[in-house]
């Protein structure tokens, strides 16, 4: 039998070559996942889980050996025993279905020319057609920010699922911040004499924080009016700073303009304010935590930024962070395909001082969630909310064995092909003659 | 390579707390032929030739595709050739001519007597010519940069009509589509571990490389092309059993065994093994694991990073630092003059980078 549904699997993805597969039809009868090991999101595990969920939702999520009950008659049963379920991975801050091929400008539409774009949306570019997307999916990736770059003020982001036919079906939560290039103290200069990066003092600083606080001044006296005429776009876009239905995202790495932009934020009535990037938050962890600052930073694979830093001081970051009570999300910084990776970010984490591993999935889950404000939603397995999950072979968080076995993404059971399979299996049929 | 080696970069000292002893420097990628590469280990703050490794077989770097015909460089550069990878064999093709008449000249003119050498001119010496001779006559090895299959199909077929082989290929990342007829070669394949969509030839790049090359009997290994991947290889290497169910014991070859005998270097290192050079790592995990990390580096027996010593190294170094800063402020408040610091970054290269000319895209 087995040697039977091999050829049919390898014709039938040969047949497909060079499309992504359709996204998945919408849950029509209940589903229930049986024997796996269930990692919450919110930091705890059961063993044995049953997890059911019906119409895209997560109806129970219970210890199979202490809860029993009766399925309908028309339930799916998958056994994953022995496999590890959890809440599919948040992105943020990615490029994710706005750029496809780096060097291709054609095919990159992640930042759009100008200083204060507040109205620029990212959802617009969100391709659900990218072939980038089914292969962060296949790592657990179930949920992306499209955040825009560029400028100051570079636009507002979304929460896009990775499954839709169109943008509109993909996203998850429309405009959910905006995003801010904190005008920082330093600038950094290639020198090409020596090829060389000089960071100096940022002469263009002052005159930009006196624009942006002349557009953030404008908006909110432009929010109190009720029926603005003329309508002003930009300052349309930034009205829900002021009453906490948007974030303010601020991509500041510098541990005094951390302080200073969010300090200037606050000031200037904005509610909700999340540091993005975040590399030297380890010195202003107090300040972080006495303003309930939360933060994502960058990837962690990355090099210290000055040679007497500690070599390990991106990997201990999110631990330092974590245990002094500043709520961290990871993301994998402007990058696309790398996004992939972003399970093993929270593995290296949990090998570098975050509490354990559990405490590490939340910032890729339920920490994410929380900060774009989505948590209602996903972010956890947990009663009433999304069935957006995925099972692996083993612990997602490790390289070895993160094998993605399946994917719901609101129950919608999830086609796992994606480009590259195709090709390793054309090749490996090739070579298999 | 072995002129430039700065032995005193922070990054050789992050690599070895990443668990890496040995490394082979190779030049960027903006030319077919490039230059001669560097075998070092990694012997932070020791004397640059105390670095290299003596005795090893000389390696050239060679390289194909985008970078050698341009192709992202924007319009002010569509006039060297090659601009396409027809004119890239071609390159080649011309070199190495010219390499073979050359060495023939000096065969011939070595077989001379005294007396007959007295009446002859003998060839003029071109260290160019000389370099690519060493291949042809087996001396000197390429690690070549290589993305497409058609490119990499190329330069095999223009070895074997020389008679020589291509050592490594290196990202290699459609390596899996003529794996057969690179292990019939008998060309290694050292991969990047899962990159991709960054431009137009690696498009077709995909995670299960390094599985299909290895399963068609290629010695694969996974290489980084910068300080930040090249720190954690042991987690590039566990990709491969992510993708493709390479064993874990095959999967750490790929950053031991395999890349020391692509070096040529496996009788002294790569293993574990009586006799050869005491290059150790101590790993608190497996280090194929994710939340492994190395806790001894060890280069010829000596402790070149220890981890139970990091946090005494850091306090030294605070310490120093706040000295020198009080010493600042104190000359400041007895009148000094001062100046703004300014803080300069060395740059990081990797095997993309060209200079010169603007690349597409960088700004000024």
């Amino acid at each position: 039998m087995k040697k039977l549904l091999i050829p049919i699997f390898a014709l039938a993805s040969l047949t497909s070559f060079g499309q992504n597969p359709a996204p998945a039809r919408a849950q029509d009868h209940p589903i229930v996942l049986m024997g796996g090991t269930a990692h919450l999101g919110n930091g705890q595990v059961i063993q044995n889980a049953t997890i059911l969920f019906d119409k895209g939702v997560l109806t129970n999520v219970v210890d199979g050996t202490l809860v029993k009950f009766k399925l309908t008659s028309d339930t799916e049963v998958i056994d994953v025993t022995g496999k590890h379920i959890y809440p599919g991975l948040i992105s943020p801050a990615s490029i994710v279905g706005l750029q496809e091929v780096a060097s291709v400008r054609a095919t990159v539409d992640k930042e759009e020319v100008g200083i204060l774009n507040p109205n620029v949306r990212a959802l617009i570019a969100y391709n659900t057609d990218s072939e980038i997307i089914p292969t962060i999916r296949n790592n657990g990736v179930l949920l992306t920010q499209a955040m825009p770059q560029g400028g100051t003020v570079s636009g507002s982001s979304s929460v896009m699922m990775t499954d839709g036919w169109n943008w509109e079906d993909a996203a998850l939560r429309k405009d959910d911040g905006l995003w801010l290039n904190w005008p920082g103290y330093y600038a950094r200069e290639f020198n090409f004499d020596d090829f060389s990066l000089v960071i100096k003092r940022n002469e263009k600083r002052e005159a930009a924080i006196s624009a942006l606080k002349a557009t953030f001044a404008d908006a909110k006296a432009y929010a109190a009016i009720s029926n603005p005429l003329p309508k002003n776009l930009r300052l349309e876009a930034m009205k829900g700073l002021f009453t906490g239905a948007q974030n303010l995202y601020i991509r500041a790495d510098y541990a005094k303009d951390i302080v200073e932009s969010v300090q200037w934020a606050k000031a200037m009535g904005v509610q909700k304010v999340v540091i993005v990037g975040g590399e030297d938050a380890s010195r202003v962890i107090t300040f972080l935590k006495d303003n309930s600052v939360p933060v994502i930073l960058g990837a962690l694979h990355r090099l210290p930024n000055r040679e007497d830093e500690d070599v390990d001081l991106p990997y201990r970051l999110p631990g330092m962070l974590q245990k002094a009570g500043v709520l961290v999300g990871l993301s994998y910084a402007d990058e696309w395909w790398r996004a992939r990776n972003l399970a093993f970010q929270a593995g290296t984490a949990a090998g570098f001082g975050v509490t354990d591993r559990e405490e590490a999935l939340k910032m890729v889950t339920a920490n994410n969630a929380k900060i774009l404000g989505i948590d209602s939603l996903v972010g956890t397995l947990e009663k009433g909310k999304h069935a957006t999950l995925f099972v692996s072979a083993g612990d997602a968080l490790d390289m070895r064995t993160n094998v993605v076995e399946h994917v719901f993404i609101q129950g919608r059971k999830v086609n796992l092909d994606d480009r590259h399979k195709r090709l390793y299996q054309m090749y490996k049929a090739k070579f298999n003659k | 390579m072995a002129d430039a080696v700065n032995s005193e970069d922070i990054n050789i000292y992050r690599q070895l707390a990443g668990g890496v002893t040995t490394s082979q420097l190779l030049h960027g990628s903006a030319n077919a032929i490039g230059g001669q590469s560097a075998l070092v280990k990694l012997k932070w703050g020791e004397a640059p030739e105390n670095m290299l490794i003596k005795g090893a077989d000389g390696f050239i770097k060679f390289a194909l595709g985008e970078n050698v015909k341009q192709a992202n460089w924007g319009d002010a550069v569509r006039v060297r050739f090659p601009q396409t990878r027809m004119g890239v064999e071609q390159v080649y093709m011309d070199h190495f001519t010219r390499a073979r008449e050359y060495d023939n000249a000096w065969v011939a003119y070595n077989k001379l007597s005294a007396k007959e050498k007295a009446k002859a001119t003998a060839p003029r010496r071109d260290i160019e010519l000389e370099t690519l001779a060493e291949i042809l006559n087996k001396k000197r090895f390429i690690t070549c940069h290589s993305y497409v299959q058609s490119e990499i199909n190329m330069l095999m077929k223009v070895a074997d009509s020389l008679g020589f082989k291509v050592n490594t290929f290196t990202h290699i990342l459609e390596g899996y589509k003529l794996a057969d007829k690179m292990a019939q070669h008998g060309a290694g394949g050292s991969s990047f571990a899962d990159w991709w969509a960054y431009k137009m030839e690696v498009h077709d790049a995909i995670p299960y490389n390094a599985a299909l090359m290895h399963k068609q009997g290629v010695t694969v290994s996974i290489n980084s092309d910068d300080a930040e991947m090249a720190r954690r290889l042991n987690q590039e290497a566990a990709k491969a059993v992510e993708y493709g169910g390479i064993s874990e014991e095959d999967a750490w070859k790929m950053v031991t065994l395999n890349p020391a005998k692509l070096l040529h270097l496996d009788n002294r290192l790569g293993s574990v093994k009586a006799g050869k050079d005491a290059d150790l790592v101590l790993w608190n995990a497996s280090p194929l694991a994710i939340y492994a990390r190395p806790e001894l580096t060890i280069i010829d027996g000596a402790v070149y990073f220890s981890l139970k010593d990091e946090d005494a190294k850091r306090e030294a170094m605070q310490a120093e630092r706040a000295r020198l800063i009080q010493k600042s402020l104190t000359a400041k408040a007895g009148g000094a003059t001062t100046t703004r610091p300014t803080f300069r970054r060395s740059r990081m290269w990797h095997c993309e980078d060209v200079e010169g000319i603007l690349a597409e895209g960088e700004e000024k």
